[in-house]
């Protein structure tokens, strides 16, 4: 009787043990949860403070801007693109930055041909005009 | 610089409208204002490119004169280019809106020039 008694007492406190270890394991997994989020978001606001690489660029499409630098004549390269700059400030502020963006690619890929066709017809003359002067 | 023979040479339509365009700006005006100034009077949108091009063209021609100004924050710092009309210019855009007017039988057409 004394024996059974024993036992029970034994599994009860088993129980309770394991009760306890889940506990405490649980407590563990949420506090190191809440640490690894925090310093997550830390280390990203520290990246943002720093870099501004989670912003999206407010400036015009970067790549459309070497292509306007590739086409455009020197003389004229940085008037073309500050009034360019200036349109798409005036969109981003009306509509917004997609907006600007696309408006900004709409305006260089009606700008390329007249530059393009001007270069060819300058080139043709200029390819002409030699054999006439000889 | 341009040949004689270019002088001589009709203005096109987009050459008379940006000259127009930049006697109404006080004579001293540069690409966005020009542009800005054609959209609002003819409804016409004109693009950066076919602006510069042209712009180009009336210079080697010697009807327009350029000099770069002033830098501002909204152009990402880059200077504008100022564009005034010379006197050859004027007379040429004379000289052109003149014909239009004696073609379509109406008083020769003036005030800009």
């Amino acid at each position: 009787m004394k024996n059974n008694h024993n036992n029970t007492s034994s599994q009860e406190l088993d129980e309770s043990a394991v009760k306890e270890f889940f506990l405490e394991k649980r407590i563990l997994q949420v506090a190191t949860d809440i640490f690894v989020v925090s310093v997550n978001d830390i280390l990203r606001a520290g990246l943002l403070f720093f870099t501004h690489e989670s912003l999206p660029r407010q400036l015009p499409p970067r790549f459309a801007e070497f292509l306007v630098y590739l086409i455009v004549p020197k003389s004229s390269r940085e008037a073309i693109l500050g009034d360019l700059e200036e349109d798409f400030n005036e969109v981003r502020e009306k509509f917004g930055l997609r907006h600007a963006k696309f408006y900004y690619w709409w305006q260089v890929g009606r700008s390329a041909w007249p530059f393009i066709s001007d270069f060819v017809k300058k080139f043709v003359t200029d390819y002409f005009r030699s054999f006439t002067s000889r | 610089m341009s040949a004689p023979n270019d002088r001589k040479t009709p203005l096109g339509d987009l050459e008379k409208f940006i000259l127009l365009a930049i006697l109404k700006v006080r004579n001293n005006a540069y690409g966005t204002e020009i542009k800005n100034e054609i959209k609002e009077v003819i409804n016409k949108d004109i693009s950066v490119g076919a602006l510069y091009t042209t712009l180009d063209r009336l210079e080697n021609r010697g009807f327009v004169k350029s000099r770069m100004g002033e830098a501002t924050e909204e152009r990402g710092g880059r200077a504008k280019k100022y564009f005034r009309v010379t006197a050859e210019g004027q007379t040429a855009l004379e000289r052109s809106l003149d014909e239009i007017a004696r073609m379509a039988n109406l008083q020769p057409i003036g005030g800009y020039v």
